[in-house]
């Protein structure tokens, strides 16, 4: 079970980080004007979440789905607020999400949201972004391979499977790896999709071999899609990283919601409903490591 | 009855025409495809970005000269207005005593140009999701026949009604929802509105793209990377290159090579001249090979949308050089006296290439900034003689201190030698004049990178002047012999395009504020006029009643605020803003 204070521990630490001068930037001056005592009288939180990013978020027919929505309705329900969910386009790196989620706001009307799920739990990313606090890990993540049986009855082997068809989302660490491990061995081994979903498919259909993906969308396609394939995680080495934390982040404005989410982070933990949500949706809920 | 009935139906719009400001003109003249060819020699209008479509941005007009040009005043201004600002890049088209400016946020304005009056507004409807990478700005608009066109920064192609401001028809080209959007001012060839597409970093191949002017329908879509297919009356045209020439696997599916600066014209090679962006992922080491036609210029049947020929100025990108870059027609004069159909362009890596246009041959490539260090030069063939050491580092190779990849100093930095803003060619010096910046950049594998939540590995960068007195330097270039004729130092990053003209003048703007004058021949700053907001867009210049006109559009943005470290401090005191600035000398008594 994870440690409470480990919920906290971060944003404590960093708080020195938010004590560097102020940087130079236009953006400085238009910052999301929605303080906590505001957000309390409205009575409402907004929530943004990646819109094409199953299964922790997506828009169904009659709303948002998934994941980190089960688990923000139930935090928002918690803390006595009501969650208003509207899509993210997730940009090049966290920063942006930080940046047009949290503290700024959408480039058009500046509409910020207030509580962000799905956000790493590192420190690196907390002091690059002072106007935003990290807290709340809630699961660990990792990425993971599912091979075809019949095809690589052994498993999967870096060093010699160089003619297998190996199926990454594109633009993925898992794709950034196969096209420099070894040498590049494995370059020509890549198939690249633009949506984990098509790989998992693809991996049912027998077009690929293999597919290394996030191990909560191999958990959740795999049944459906290629229910015969063996699942394992997949460590990569080196500069690539191949587990990470993730938590929530909320405007500097805001922080006292770093506790009470927090708190009902931690309780949802220890009552058992992260892993029922993480369950429900065919995952399996890891507790946050740091 | 007919006659009657238009007759009447005229002088009715006349009489509203000029109660609106129109200032007496009526019914706007459409424009034909031969106004937009003859645009460099009529000086009355601005009917092209580029002033002409080979893009040269030269006006003979010589009223404002290096003797007058002190006496320049402005005449009226124009406010965007509202409270979106940002940068402003835009530059203004003048067409029958009516302006044509586009701002940031996707909105133009029509202005008559004698008074300054807005005669109407349009302000396109944006998503909230809009992901511009580089700030919300537009680089100018179109016109044909009765319409005018712009692309927006939800990827669409907009037709407007000239004289209305209502929309004609709007064409999404690609979903801004995958990082899409268009900056570039479109250029109109032979009935077709042509233009490039920004945005959408990973998983994307550029394209050009080909729309009917009147219906907006699409006739042709060239990728600019290899393997992938082009269409042509909506069927299957042909592939661009031979497949895997260049790429390995299936990474040229999703090679990157944005299109996202447009392009230019030539009509007497009856080629379009487009750009292409660096390829994708940004790790060299991630995908040897040449990766054509990634930071490449290609040449392009305007008919057709076949390929007629490519250069590419860095094959096997490693630094982010878009090879984006504007490729302008010019007359070559060589040593023996005869003159070659070249082409010639200023590459973000540093480099200033002269090509024969008809074949795309490469001629010279002479540095225009004071450290190129991932390439020593080019051999005679036009390949780059690279300095490996230069390379940002192999990932699979691991890392530098604190669990980074290992950093490498090289300049120029990613922003370019050059960037977006246009260089301009004198018909009369015979030179270009480069506005350029002297920076380069720490890149590094950076592991402590994630996207939509997941680890990543992405580009650590920071940029660094290379000097402590200035980052922008205009410089004038010899195309014949590759030698600097003289250069003009600025505090901060040049960003703004270039205007020279037949009286012998250079204009440009500054991130301080000012739009300048040059001395073609010397560099010597003739006049000034601090127009309250960074100048990063591209002036013009008209005649109208026996007078000559100058316009910019000032207002501080684009990349530049963007980036941070050490170049912030050269720009931090500047403020945003969105005003358009007219001037012309004053009538003598």
């Amino acid at each position: 079970m994870p440690n409470r204070r480990a919920f906290l521990g971060l944003a404590g630490s960093l708080a020195a980080g938010l004590a560097l001068p102020a940087r130079a930037r236009a953006d400085i001056d238009t910052l999301g004007p929605l303080r906590y005592d505001t957000i309390r009288e409205r009575g409402i939180l907004r929530i943004p979440y990646y819109e094409d990013f199953a299964p922790y978020s997506w828009t169904a027919p009659d709303g948002p789905r998934g994941i980190d929505v089960a688990v923000g309705r139930e935090v928002a329900q918690r803390i006595k607020l009501t969650p208003s969910f509207f899509p993210l386009v997730a940009g090049e790196k966290i920063d942006d999400d930080l940046r047009n989620g949290i503290w700024r706001g959408n480039l058009i009307d500046r509409s910020v949201g207030d509580l962000m799920f799905h956000v790493p739990y590192d420190r690196q990313i907390q002091i690059n972004n002072d106007l935003t606090v990290l807290f709340g890990p809630y699961f660990e993540e990792g990425f993971a391979i599912a091979t075809d049986p019949d095809k690589l009855p052994g498993g999967f082997d870096p060093e010699a499977d160089e003619d297998k068809r190996i199926g990454v989302e594109i633009d993925t660490l898992p794709d950034f790896w196969l096209s420099s491990a070894n040498g590049g061995r494995m370059r020509n081994a890549a198939v690249h999709f633009l949506r984990p979903l098509e790989a998992m498919q693809a991996l049912g259909a027998g077009e690929v071999d293999a597919v290394i993906l996030q191990s909560a969308q191999i958990e959740a396609f795999g049944p459906q899609h290629a229910p015969r394939a063996s699942v394992r995680p997949f460590i990569m080495g080196g500069m690539f990283r191949s587990r990470w934390t993730v938590g929530c982040a909320v405007r500097e404005t805001c922080r006292p919601f770093v506790y009470e989410v927090g708190d009902a982070l931690g309780a949802m933990a220890e009552d058992g409903t992260l892993r029922r949500i993480f369950a429900d949706a065919g995952v399996t809920w890891l507790a946050p490591q740091r | 009855m007919a006659t009657t009935l238009r007759r009447s139906v005229a002088a009715v719009t006349l009489a509203m025409a000029t109660t609106l400001g129109f200032a007496g003109l009526g019914l706007a003249k459409p424009v034909t495809d031969q106004d937009i060819l003859n645009d460099a020699e009529t000086t009355g209008d601005v009917l092209t970005y580029g002033l002409g479509t080979q893009g040269q941005r030269f006006s003979p007009l010589d009223l404002v000269n290096k003797e007058t040009v002190k006496g320049l005043v402005p005449i009226w201004g124009f406010s965007f207005g509202g409270e979106k600002q940002r940068g402003q890049e835009s530059q203004p088209l003048v067409v029958d005593g009516v302006m044509y400016v586009t701002g940031s946020y996707s909105r133009m304005w029509a202005i008559d140009v004698k008074t300054g009056k807005e005669l109407w507004e349009y302000n396109h409807r944006l998503p909230d999701g809009i992901m511009p990478c580089c700030d919300v700005i537009n680089r100018g608009a179109a016109v044909y026949g009765d319409k005018v066109y712009f692309g927006t920064l939800d990827a669409k192609v907009v037709a407007l009604n000239r004289e209305t401001g209502k929309v004609v028809w709007s064409k999404a080209i690609e979903d801004y929802k995958a990082g899409y959007s268009i900056t570039n001012a479109p250029l109109v060839v032979n009935g077709m509105v042509i233009t490039g597409i920004g945005g959408g970093e990973f998983g994307i191949v550029g394209k050009v793209y080909a729309l009917d002017a009147n219906t907006g329908e699409m006739k042709w879509i060239r990728p600019v990377i290899e393997g992938n297919v082009g269409t042509l009356d909506g069927k299957p045209s042909t592939m661009t290159g031979t497949k895997n020439a260049s790429w390995q696997g299936d990474q040229w599916q999703t090679g990157g090579g944005g299109t996202w600066l447009g392009g230019t014209y030539d009509p007497k090679t009856g080629l379009l001249y487009y750009g292409t962006g660096n390829p994708s992922p940004w790790n060299s080491w991630l995908r040897p090979g040449d990766n054509l036609y990634s930071s490449s210029r290609l040449a392009i049947d305007p008919k057709t949308g076949e390929i007629k020929w490519s250069y590419q100025t860095t094959p096997h990108d490693g630094w982010d050089f878009d090879g984006v870059n504007e490729l302008i027609s010019f007359p070559l004069k060589g040593a023996d006296g005869k003159t070659i159909d070249a082409a010639a362009t200023a590459d973000r890596n540093g480099f200033f290439f002269v090509l024969d246009r008809t074949t795309g041959k490469f001629i010279s490539a002479s540095p225009f900034v004071s450290r190129h260090d991932w390439a020593k030069g080019y051999d005679e063939n036009g390949r780059p003689i690279y300095n490996t050491d230069f390379r940002p580092g192999d990932p699979a190779k691991g890392g530098g201190a604190d669990g980074k990849g290992t950093s490498v100093f090289t300049a120029p930095s990613f922003l370019g030698g050059k960037n977006w803003m246009p260089m301009a060619y004198s018909q009369k010096t015979g030179l270009f004049y480069i506005p350029s910046n002297e920076w380069g950049m720490d890149i590094w594998n950076e592991p402590i990178t994630y996207k939509k939540g997941a680890a990543y590995l992405g580009a650590g960068f920071t940029i660094k002047p290379l000097y402590q007195d200035h980052i922008g330097v205009l410089r004038a270039m010899d195309p014949a012999t590759g030698k600097i004729k003289w250069e003009y130092k600025n505090h901060a990053p040049l960003w703004g395009g270039v205007l020279t003209t037949g009286g012998g003048l250079v204009f440009t703007g500054t991130p301080e504020g000012y739009l300048k004058a040059f001395d073609d021949e010397t560099g010597e700053e003739l006049w000034s006029f601090n127009t309250g907001s960074g100048v990063v867009a591209s002036p013009i210049t008209w005649d109208m009643d026996g007078e000559q006109y100058v316009a910019v559009v000032s207002g501080w943005g684009g990349a530049v605020p963007l980036w941070g470290g050490d170049v912030a401090d050269f720009v931090k005191s500047f403020n945003q803003g969105g005003m358009l600035w007219v001037f012309k000398l004053p009538k003598k008594a």
